[in-house]
């Protein structure tokens, strides 16, 4: 179709004209401008090609990227694989230094919300920080994240989170001390984090692969990858609930005898494993910068102490080894005061001529003194030696004392009257520990170690604690003898609080005088108590070492301060890892207690421990010194003179604390009935002690049926 | 035949104002050079519709497009050109009220150039401005015929040019103000001013552009002061024409390959599927395949100005001049910034480029170029 109608209204005979010789040629420049503007931009595409930037060279490293993968550090187990470290993603809040036009009213609004000095805002946030990044607040709190997710969108578009691992410990405090901490740049600083930093620390795997323009890495092109290495993880020979019930028992003695300190170490005595390590105070490792930096310190492998009578063990194992003397040997303990090196030598149990097995458990200081002079200063040095005194015990752990022993050559006149009863020696906590373990398993060396095997992040292990080639110490007859005597001290002696009633136990006291640090003698006030044993005594399954220091408390002995704690923990381990009962028969336990003296019975000074120990260091001024050797060669037995027969108390009034403690320094069960004070008790005051084992005791809650059983048909428990 | 057009033989039927027959008589080797033009252009925008961060299916927008800008072509094709020249003095005013329009109730999108939203329609006056400043031009040129040699007549021409790039300029679409500038000189230039007029005036401006440069808004001095000296340039200013360089240069000789080209996917280069998309093919299809898309626009153009020289009167003439010079300088200057020699600024690339507004104008361009052999055509 068409209109018809042409278009009229614009024709012009000039218009209409063609285009002119001159405006052709025009057009034929503007043909040859339009070809040398072509010749223009292929010449620019062929400079392109030819001649490049250096920039364009390196156009496949413009595009590449390296990303890093964080990995977390390894975990920390226990034996059993419960968790004690790891790592765990937590948001930190940053900001491009700059980003806020005003650092000033960003800092007001930022601190206040999330907690962070001001001032050190805005320092950070400034465009005057020439970093790229500042940190806001680190580690963000789940609360803080919260306040987060509610700030005013124009302030939280210019921060953004920003996740990174952070070391958790879960269980808190607990094993804080073994486990150590890790510091804000991810470096293990103290325990096991430290020791094993290698292992745990985890290299950052990296990939390197092309990016787009936002730099975002290119999964289908990545070009090459390195796996993260490291981040190992650890599995300690700790017990979580050994460890858990070893913490909370020594919280609860220190709280008891207002001590400051504490420590305690329970070792497997056959392979050395530490089933727990504890130090009191403790700290909280996820809250590491809010602590004391000396509370770090594992001082249960660095603090040394004296051990005191504890230390006797060495003695008289190693005179029993070398047939010196057996436990029947009888000898003379000259009623409590001896002089031999010009330095008197006091006892608490007045003893006379008494066998040698007697005179370890009441811990005579003057038996252990003569014996010490039969073994002679050579071989008292081997075997303090040969007990791995003077030299490191732990494994797996960076910094640990050798203690204080110095060499025979070093000795004074005095040392024999000193060194044999655990004075002028320094040992660590694991040291006493290896020395009883010798016992406990039958003679043999043992190294306490903490870590028991490492796995990589396959799950391969790479490396597997081994014990060492047995090394025998003392014969198996020695170690047995020397066990059976520890078990008198729990039957009978100074650690009658320790005695576990479902296993026989075995063990020594220890109360030692804490010397002063310019070496001018020893405190007056102040102790250190000291337990160390082993349970069950037929086969030991665990070996304990209690230390309370400075207990401000008049019993500050051993036995009495460190003793529960050792029957607790022990007893608890001992059931939980279903150990076989070992109980003390009641012929064992009547004869123990006749054989007891009568002052354990008086509550007040029953736990003497080695209350002479300190006690006797003044030096008697003119006495002649007695010759040691003297009332040595004793043959036959002496009389010996026993006091009153022990009796029962009467219980009557007392609340039920003060009867279980009266009744646990018997070493008698009981069974309660009811709740309040003692109305009634079975058997009655004034039986002999060796007629009883267990007292049934009804408190005033308890009803009057039960009373009238109680009295009608007593059947008391033997526990 | 020229007797038949003096004689006013205009009651012959072939010519009148609208003659759907025109289209019998269109140019195949112009036709055919758009049509591959078109398919490389879609094509290449398929590949650009692929990258990372583009969810819009743009070739099928610009598919509409084209189909649109075809029947629009056609149309024009069909009118008799001395109606839309009548027009022009028209369309001209409408031209600048819509200008104004837009500086005052305009959207900005980006690049600095903005649109008006009228119903469904964006129109963007600086687009639509091109293709009215060449009739209005030739409605200019024919009426004062060679006064064009007097130099106030001369400066009237710039005049009608320079009101709408002032305008454009405000907007600021510095883009359209380049294309402009050079489609008037060229059209005064083709209808017969005297040279030494236009050299002055070039003298003039190539003195006063100094001047001007203090008035440029922040990001264009930076364009600009990153083409002089690359290597001060920060890395933000440098960062589109770096890459574009990058992306042309990575290509090699015969390119990555159709839909492989890493720069533009990754997106490294932005706008690669407007103002840069002929990085986008020289990194696909090489230094062969942009020198092969070079060739066909001069083909193209080259032909366009045949037209011009064979026109059967001297408003053909101008006319194809001018559409001829639009499509020109688009291609210049867009090639130009990719391969870095100009300074950035938002021109896009005939039938390669995405963006629907300026499609159109491409296409009715075309149209107008056909259109004057089809009037050589029916007069004979």
């Amino acid at each position: 179709m068409a209109f018809k109608t042409p278009f009229e209204a614009y024709h012009d005979e000039d218009v209409d004209a063609p285009p002119d010789a001159m405006q052709r040629r025009r057009l034929g420049v503007l043909g040859l401008l339009f070809i040398c503007l072509f010749g223009y931009i292929a010449y620019g595409l062929v400079r392109v090609h030819t001649r490049p930037d250096e920039r364009l060279i390196k156009e496949d490293k413009l595009h590449e990227a390296v990303g890093v993968t964080l990995e977390p550090r390894g975990e920390i187990r226990d034996r059993n694989g419960k968790l004690l470290a790891i790592d765990r993603r937590v948001d930190s809040l940053w900001a491009i230094p700059g980003t806020f036009e005003d650092p000033y009213a960003a800092a007001a609004y930022f601190g206040p919300i999330f907690g962070v000095d001001q001032d050190l805002l805005v320092s950070r946030l400034s465009p005057g920080n020439t970093n790229q990044f500042a940190y806001i607040r680190r580690w963000l709190s789940d609360e803080q994240f919260e306040r987060y997710k509610k700030l005013d969108p124009k302030w939280k578009a210019g921060v953004a989170l920003k996740k990174e691992w952070v070391r958790y410990y879960p269980e808190g405090s607990l094993a804080s001390h073994v486990l150590g901490f890790v510091n804000v740049s991810g470096q293990g600083r103290a325990g096991i984090e430290l020791a094993y930093d290698e292992a745990l620390r985890s290299t950052p795997g990296t990939r390197r692969s092309r990016v787009d323009a936002r730099r975002r890495l290119l999964d289908s092109l990545t070009l090459e990858y390195i796996e993260p290495q490291g981040a190992d993880h650890v599995y300690l020979t700790i017990d979580k609930s050994i460890q858990r019930s070893l913490e909370n028992r020594l919280d609860q003695a220190l709280e008891e005898c207002k001590a400051p300190s504490g420590m305690g170490i329970i070792v497997d005595p056959y392979t050395g494993a530490i089933r727990a390590l504890a130090c009191r105070p403790a700290f909280d490792p996820n809250e590491f910068r809010n602590v004391d930096p000396t509370d770090y310190k594992n001082r249960a492998l660095v603090d040394v102490f004296e051990p005191g009578s504890v230390f006797k063990v060495v003695t008289f194992a190693a005179a029993i080894e070398l047939g010196l003397i057996t436990p029947d040997t009888l000898i003379d303990c000259e009623n409590g005061y001896f002089n031999p090196y010009g330095h008197g030598l006091r006892d608490f149990h007045k003893l006379g001529v008494v066998p040698v097995r007697e005179s370890f458990i009441e811990s005579s200081n003057i038996a252990t003194v003569k014996i010490a002079a039969m073994l002679g200063e050579e071989r008292m040095e081997k075997w303090i030696r040969r007990f791995g005194f003077g030299r490191r015990a732990c494994q797996d752990v960076r910094s640990e004392s050798r203690g204080i022993f110095r060499p025979r050559s070093q000795w004074s006149k005095l040392s024999m009257g000193a060194i044999p009863i655990g004075q002028e020696i320094a040992v660590t906590m694991p040291q006493l520990a290896r020395a009883f373990c010798i016992l406990a398993n039958g003679g043999m060396f043992v190294y306490p170690y903490l870590v028991e095997q490492v796995v990589d992040r396959d799950g391969s292990v790479t490396y597997q604690h081994e014990t060492r080639p047995p090394e025998r110490i003392l014969s198996e007859a020695t170690a047995a003898t020397m066990r059976e005597m520890a078990h008198g001290v729990c039957l009978s002696g100074t650690g009658t609080r320790a005695s576990i009633a479902e296993y026989r136990t075995g063990g020594k006291t220890g109360t030692a005088q804490i010397a002063r640090p310019d070496g001018r003698g020893y405190y007056a006030d102040k102790y250190t108590a000291v337990f160390a044993g082993f349970a069950p005594v037929g086969a030991p399954r665990l070996v304990g070492v209690i230390v309370v220091q400075e207990p401000a408390i008049r019993l500050h002995y051993g036995g009495y301060v460190c003793g529960p704690v050792f029957k607790d923990v022990i007893r608890e381990a001992l059931i939980s890892m279903g150990c076989p009962q070992d109980p003390v028969t009641e012929e064992i336990a009547k004869a123990a207690a006749e054989a007891d003296d009568a002052d354990t019975v008086a509550v007040a000074v029953a736990e003497h421990g080695t209350a002479a120990d300190g006690g006797d260091m003044e030096i008697l001024e003119p006495l002649e010194p007695n010759d040691i050797l003297e009332g040595l060669a004793l043959v036959g037995l002496g009389e010996i003179v026993s006091p009153d027969e022990p009796r029962l108390g009467d219980l009557a009034g007392l609340t039920k604390r003060q009867a279980k403690a009266y009744l646990d320094v018997l070493g008698l069960g009981w069974d309660p009935l009811g709740a309040g004070k003692v109305i009634s008790q079975y058997p009655p005051a004034g039986t002999p002690l060796r007629e009883v084992s267990s007292c049934r005791l009804v408190f005033s809650s308890a009803s009057l049926d039960e009373t009238y059983e109680t009295q009608r048909n007593p059947q008391p428990d033997q526990l | 035949m020229m007797q038949t057009v003096k004689g006013y033989d205009l009651l012959d039927a072939r010519i009148s104002i609208f003659n759907i027959r025109n289209l019998r008589h269109i140019d195949w080797v112009l036709s055919v050079l758009v049509l591959l033009l078109a398919v490389v252009g879609v094509s290449v925008l398929y590949s650009a519709s692929q990258s990372a961060s583009s969810s819009v299916l743009y070739y099928q927008r610009q598919l509409i497009a084209l189909l649109i800008g075809l029947g629009l072509a056609l149309v024009i094709i069909c009118i008799d050109s001395r109606v839309l020249v009548w027009l022009a003095p028209v369309m001209y005013v409408g031209m600048l009220i819509l200008l104004v329009a837009v500086i005052k109730y305009g959207v900005e999108a980006k690049g600095g150039q903005r649109w008006l939203q009228v119903g469904p329609l964006r129109l963007q006056p600086s687009e639509q401005s091109k293709l009215v400043l060449v009739f209005s031009m030739t409605w200019y040129l024919t009426k004062i015929k060679d006064r064009i040699q007097k130099f106030p007549f001369l400066l009237i021409g710039l005049g009608i040019i320079g009101v709408p790039v002032v305008l454009i300029l405000k907007q600021p679409s510095l883009g359209t103000a380049l294309v402009l500038v050079p489609v008037g000189v060229v059209m005064i230039y083709v209808a017969g001013c005297k040279w030494w007029h236009l050299a002055l005036l070039a003298a003039i401006a190539a003195v006063a552009a100094p001047l001007a440069y203090p008035h440029l808004k922040p990001h264009q001095k930076d364009r600009i002061d990153t083409w002089i000296h690359p290597e001060k340039a920060s890395s933000d200013d440098a960062w589109q024409p770096l890459q574009s360089r990058i992306t042309v240069g990575s290509g090699g000789l015969s390119g990555k390959g159709y839909r492989q080209g890493s720069q533009t996917m990754l997106n490294y280069l932005p706008e690669h599927h407007t103002d840069f998309i002929f990085s986008l093919l020289a990194e696909e299809q090489g230094f062969i395949g942009a020198v092969a898309v070079i060739a066909l626009f001069a083909a193209f153009f080259l032909r366009g100005l045949s037209f011009a020289h064979d026109a059967s009167d001297m408003q053909g003439t101008i006319l194809a001049v001018g559409a001829v010079t639009i499509l020109a300088c688009h291609v210049f200057v867009n090639i130009a910034i990719t391969v870095g020699l100009m300074p950035v600024t938002g021109i896009p690339l005939p039938f390669l480029s995405y963006g629907r507004n300026f499609c159109l104008t491409a296409m009715m361009c075309v149209g107008v170029m056909l259109h004057v052999p089809v009037r050589k055509q029916l007069f004979e």
